[in-house]
C-alpha cells in the first residue's frame, strides 16, 4: 500500500546537533548484541532508565496523598523505598527461579 | 451565592465550601473542582495553579511533563521524526492502545490527533512527522513503517512508549487530586487526634449509658 505522503526525509547529516542528539543514546546501547557479556552490560544499563521513573512516580503518588511539601517528600521517600524493595524481591525470586530451571 | 446545585449533574454543595484542611490545619479551597480537573488534564499542574496550590502545581508539571518529554526524546531521531512513540492509530493491524494512556497527559499529546486526522484524509503530516502514525504496509522507503521504527529505535521505542504512557496515567491521579483534594485527607485528622489525647470521661459516658 503506497502512502499518500511525499518523501520528506531530510538528508543524513553529521552536524553537532545530530551527534549530540544520537550520541547519548549510542552510549547506552550497542548494535552488536552477539556478545553475551555485552548483553549483560546492556541489561544493567536498562536500570538507569528506572531512576527517573522511580523519582517521578514516587513524588506524584505522594503528592496525591499529602498536601504540603515536607509531608510529600517524606511520603515520596517511603514510597520510593517500598518500590525498590518490592522490585528487589521480585528480582531475587526471578534469579532463584532462573538458577533452578 | 453561587451553588453547583444549579446544574443537574453536580452535587448539591456550594462551590465556596468545597475544600479541605491540610496537614497544618489550613483551609485549602478547591474553587470549581470541574474547572480544576479539566485544567489539570489539559496541562499537568495547571489545575492546581488555578486553585492556588503552587508547590504541587510546579511539582506535577516538572515530574509529569518531564517524564513525557523524556519519553518523546527517547522515541525521536532526526531522520525518523520526533516523538514517534506518541501517535493515535486505531487502524486494523496497528491498534495503538498506548495512546489511550498517553492522552491522559492532555495538551502535549493532542498533536497526535491532528496528525492522525491528516493521515486519514490522505494529507501529509506536519512538522517532520512529529507524533505522526507510521505508515502501514511493506517497509520500502519513507515514511517509516512501525517495524522500521522499532528496528531503528531499538529498545527506545518501548522505553519511550512506557515513559509517555506512565506520564499520562500519573496525570489521571493529578486530575482526581485537583477535583477532590488528596485521596486520604483523613490521615491528617487522625494525626491530630493522636497528637491531642482524647477526653476519656466524655468517652465513658456512652458506654455507661449503654450498660444501663
Amino acid at each position: 500500500m503506497n502512502h499518500p505522503m511525499p518523501c520528506r526525509r531530510p538528508p543524513p547529516s553529521n552536524s553537532f546537533f545530530d551527534q549530540l542528539f544520537n550520541g547519548a543514546k549510542s552510549l547506552a546501547f550497542s548494535e552488536d548484541i552477539s556478545n553475551p557479556l555485552l548483553m549483560t552490560t546492556m541489561a544493567t544499563n536498562y536500570l538507569w532508565y528506572f531512576i527517573p521513573l522511580l523519582i517521578a512516580v514516587s513524588l506524584v503518588y505522594a503528592a496525591t496523598r499529602q498536601e504540603t511539601m515536607p509531608f510529600i517528600l517524606r511520603h515520596a521517600v517511603r514510597t520510593g523505598m517500598w518500590i525498590i524493595i518490592f522490585m528487589g524481591i521480585i528480582a531475587v525470586i526471578l534469579q532463584v527461579l532462573d538458577a533452578f530451571t | 451565592m453561587k451553588t453547583v446545585s444549579q446544574t443537574k449533574s453536580r452535587p448539591t454543595v456550594s462551590v465556596e465550601q468545597r475544600g479541605f484542611t491540610d496537614e497544618y490545619g489550613n483551609w485549602v479551597a478547591l474553587k470549581d473542582p470541574w474547572t480544576a480537573a479539566f485544567l489539570a488534564w489539559l496541562l499537568p499542574g495547571l489545575g492546581h495553579w488555578y486553585q492556588g496550590r503552587w508547590a504541587k502545581a510546579i511539582l506535577f508539571f516538572v515530574c509529569i511533563t518531564g517524564l513525557f518529554v523524556y519519553g518523546c526524546y527517547l522515541g525521536s531521531r532526526r531522520d525518523l521524526g520526533y516523538a514517534r512513540v506518541v501517535y493515535a492509530s486505531f487502524r486494523p493491524g496497528d491498534m495503538r492502545l498506548y495512546y489511550l494512556c498517553q492522552v491522559g497527559v492532555g495538551l502535549p499529546a493532542l498533536p497526535a490527533l491532528v496528525q492522525s486526522a491528516r493521515v486519514r484524509q490522505g494529507k501529509a503530516p506536519l512538522w517532520n512527522y512529529f507524533m505522526a502514525p507510521p505508515r502501514l504496509g511493506t517497509d520500502d522507503g519513507d515514511p517509516p513503517t512501525l517495524s522500521r521504527l522499532c528496528y531503528e529505535l531499538h529498545s527506545y521505542f518501548d522505553l519511550g512508549s512506557l515513559y509517555t504512557a506512565i506520564a499520562g496515567l500519573l496525570n489521571l491521579l493529578v486530575v482526581f487530586d485537583a477535583f477532590s483534594g488528596p485521596i486520604f485527607p483523613e490521615d491528617s485528622a487522625r494525626r491530630e487526634e493522636k497528637a491531642e489525647p482524647r477526653n476519656e470521661s466524655s468517652d465513658a459516658v456512652p458506654e455507661t449509658t449503654a450498660k444501663q
